[in-house]
């Protein structure tokens, strides 16, 4: 029997001895003692300063930083600007915070356009597994939400921001009933609420482990129906701007015939989502194909600051092995039921339902001091112990309430009804992001962001449930203040003169980029000549 | 090492890798036929068979490459939104038989279903499909609501459906139908709704929004009062 199966029978051997036991809370100071220690964005050796910029001087990634102080794909191009496309907002990004700008800004009588790299909805919305924080119970208040989405955020939350999310949390999730969604509810219709970390009541909306889907479902359906422009396979690889620094339209790559798309816009909204692609400090990752930041260094170069664009959020619980769902990510939900955090001799090591960039902390710690269980390729991962939560609820509870997560390890012969699951902290999530008022509109004048492109609502860490929040009141916020400008704004100039100064900046520098930004996609392609006929 | 056949060509992968990372490590650069890379956004739906057995379907990132299989992908190229020639009005109450009135002139393909199977057997979701379906002819939606949870929206179910069926639409219109108008409204969310349009909470929140840092770890320590929602009942925590 190898190590991992070893490992594996202490757990289940002492199973029913942990079910009833206590884990204590750590103490402030020793969560801030091993976070500081152990969470990667303490780790120094993975950060710089940016040398140019809006935020020139300030400390992040380097992934990050290469692409502020990358050159824009255009900058060789004899390039028309003569537009292909006309209209009053243009949304780039095809999520949830996407499509809930489309439909806000259609019901205020926008014309709108979403173009997407991908196709309309394959976004990190539709991974959305756990839910999305709304105080709606009894025993709840946006006050209550406001403290504990403080506290998870170290108290470095925006707070205008955040007074916004929290209160308009429960209309939000009022309309997105409205539009059909299907989230779960008792027997008299009223919203069943779950526990996620850092929660002081039950407040996550739910649809089983589906809720991302479910939303995305949902919003693509009523988007669709509006019969809104959509140009997919499309992204973004730079913004217009009318001379005067004001935002006025963007440039697309069309990814089928690789040509540039020009489109005029009054208003533009950048709903580009997250960056786990970019594998920032080598580490694996829960997000879709297509999150590379692409709306960072393209907000950056036409002027606009980042806040907190230091702050990535690793999520405690990505799967280590299987290999082949390697960053996958396991919703906290199932902490939230009663699954344990247990290292190699099967001991539990940190009270599982503290605050995310902890229990990352707490299992980077566990793994480094040689506690953490090996994989065959010899990466490193603590037990996840999935059945203990039928053994506190019931036999059939994994059933019913995460049958995504069943379905999902079956298909690589793992049931984790019966045996525990290798996990190790994936990147999940950007805290920080383009910095925003509370119409969603960045320091250029009709440049929009929304959702996990924009940054401190969360502050420096986010809480569970709080982004799907967040791409649907800051989408809606967008989609509307972007329409209400649009309706007092003429087609403005379309010029590229704000790339001049930026590579004067570059020049300025000393900066030699080799590569251009936004990359729009990892590059995982193996590069030696590898098909060799085998008969 | 196994042995695959990727698109007509063979290939040999390393053992425990899914379609999407054997067609990377075969050097195929992909930007179509991928997308979440988690098995939720249905776009990179394959076939596949395995020597010389029946050709399944199946997401691709969800596919264990096994020695001998050979897969192409298979992009379904579907609608994506239910068909709405009338659309439901929010403010009027819908019964079964009005819904099934709006659901056969909004999918009225559905009928004429000849149960085939060939649906169900495309699914790489597992769902019933087929059963949906004949479900919903029978205007059980709340069945089939809970038939179509999982659905992916990857449209094979369509593509193959010779009578032009479009089953995962029907899924959809009837997980809207069961949440809108056959589930209680929820009250508390009306409530507490109002509570805050009614500006209850605004001296409290405006309270909070002047705190310091150094404000919030005092409160922080001071224990139930962190609890506090800021409702009068609370006031005396």
């Amino acid at each position: 029997m190898n190590k991992l199966e070893t490992s594996k029978e202490l757990v289940a051997a002492n199973r029913e001895q942990r079910k009833d036991q206590t884990f204590p809370q750590a103490s402030q100071d020793e969560k801030d003692k091993i976070v500081r220690l152990f969470h990667p964005d303490y780790h120094a050796e993975g950060y710089r300063p940016i040398r140019i910029g809006p935020n020139k001087g300030e400390r992040t990634v380097h992934e990050i930083a290469d692409l502020l102080e990358s050159k824009s794909p255009l900058f060789k191009e004899e390039l028309s600007l003569k537009p292909a496309h006309s209209t009053d907002i243009l949304i780039i990004g095809g999520g949830g915070a996407g499509a809930a700008a489309a439909l806000a800004a259609k019901e205020a009588g926008a014309d709108v356009m979403i173009a997407t790299k991908l196709r309309f909805g394959d976004s990190n919305t539709v991974m959305a597994e756990g839910g999305m924080q709304v105080a709606a119970g009894k025993d709840d208040s946006p006050i209550t939400h406001f403290k504990d989405t403080m506290k998870g955020g170290h108290f470095k939350n925006d707070p205008l921001l955040l007074k916004t999310l929290v209160e308009e949390g429960p209309s939000a999730a009022q309309w997105l009933l409205g539009l059909g969604i299907s989230f779960d509810r008792d027997e008299e219709g009223n919203l069943k609420l779950k526990s996620g970390g850092g929660t002081s009541r039950p407040r996550l909306l739910t649809c089983k482990d589906y809720t991302g889907l479910e939303l995305m479902r949902t919003l693509k359906d009523a988007v669709l129906n509006e019969g809104i422009r959509i140009l997919e396979f499309s992204p973004a690889v730079e913004l217009l701007s009318d001379g005067r620094g004001a935002c006025t339209g963007a440039v697309l790559k069309n990814l089928d015939a690789h040509q540039w798309i020009v489109v005029q816009a009054k208003t533009v909204i950048l709903a580009t989502g997250g960056s786990g692609r970019l594998h920032i400090q080598g580490f694996p990752t829960s997000n879709h194909f297509g999150a590379t930041a692409d709306g960072l260094p393209l907000a950056c170069r036409m002027g606009a600051s980042l806040t907190m664009a230091d702050t990535f959020q690793y999520h405690p619980t990505g799967v280590a092995f299987p290999e082949q769902m390697a960053g996958i990510l396991v919703t906290e939900a199932i902490r939230g039921a009663g699954a344990q955090l247990v290292n190699r001799s099967g001991a539990r090591f940190v009270y599982e339902l503290e605050t995310r960039d902890f229990v990352a902390a707490s299992i980077i710690k566990e793994c480094a001091e040689g506690r953490g269980v090996e994989t065959p390729s010899g990466k490193k991962g603590v037990w996840l112990d999935f059945p203990m939560v039928n053994l506190k609820n019931g036999p059939d509870y994994l059933d019913h309430h995460f049958p995504n997560m069943i379905r999902q390890f079956s298909r690589f012969q793992m049931d984790v009804r019966k045996e525990p699951i290798l996990i190790y902290p994936t990147l999940h999530y950007q805290n920080g992001g383009v910095k925003i008022n509370v119409d969603g509109e960045s320091e250029i004048k009709n440049l929009f962001v929304a959702g996990e492109a924009s940054g401190g609502i969360h502050g420096r860490n986010r809480l569970m449930g709080n982004s799907l929040l967040d791409i649907i009141v800051y989408g809606r916020r967008a989609g509307k203040a972007a329409s209400a400008r649009a309706k007092m704004a003429e087609p403005g100039n379309l010029t590229l003169e704000h790339l001049d100064r930026f590579n004067q900046e570059l020049e300025k520098a000393s900066i030699h980029p080799g590569k251009t930004s936004p990359i729009l996609f990892p590059d995982y392609v193996r590069k030696e000549e590898v098909t060799k006929k085998s008969a | 090492m196994v042995h695959t056949t990727i698109a007509g060509k063979p290939c040999e992968v390393p053992e425990g890798l899914n379609a999407i990372q054997a067609m990377w490590y075969c050097g195929i650069d992909l930007t179509h036929g991928i997308g979440c890379l988690g098995g939720v956004c249905g776009a990179c739906t394959l076939t596949y068979q395995l020597h010389g057995s029946p050709v399944k379907t199946a997401l691709g990132c969800q596919t264990q490459v096994v020695d001998g299989m050979s897969f192409n992908l298979f992009a379904a190229d579907v609608k994506r939104a239910v068909p709405y020639k009338t659309s439901l009005d929010p403010k009027k109450a819908m019964d079964i038989p009005l819904l099934k009135n709006h659901f056969n002139e909004t999918l009225s393909a559905t009928r004429r279903c000849v149960a085939c199977g060939a649906c169900t057997a495309v699914c790489p979701q597992e769902i019933d499909v087929m059963q949906g379906v004949k479900e919903a002819i029978n205007s059980d939606f709340k069945k089939v609501s809970g038939l179509f949870l999982n659905c992916v929206m990857c449209g094979l179910c369509a593509t193959v459906c010779e009578a032009h069926v479009l089953p995962h639409l029907v899924g959809l219109y009837s997980r809207k139908v069961t949440s809108f108008y056959l589930t209680p409204k929820t009250a508390w969310l009306e409530e507490r709704v109002e509570e805050i349009r009614s500006g209850y909470y605004e001296a409290e929140m405006k309270r909070l929004l002047n705190y310091s840092e150094s404000d919030w770890a005092r409160e922080f320590a001071a224990g139930p009062v962190w609890r506090s929602t800021g409702r009068k009942s609370d006031q005396n925590l």
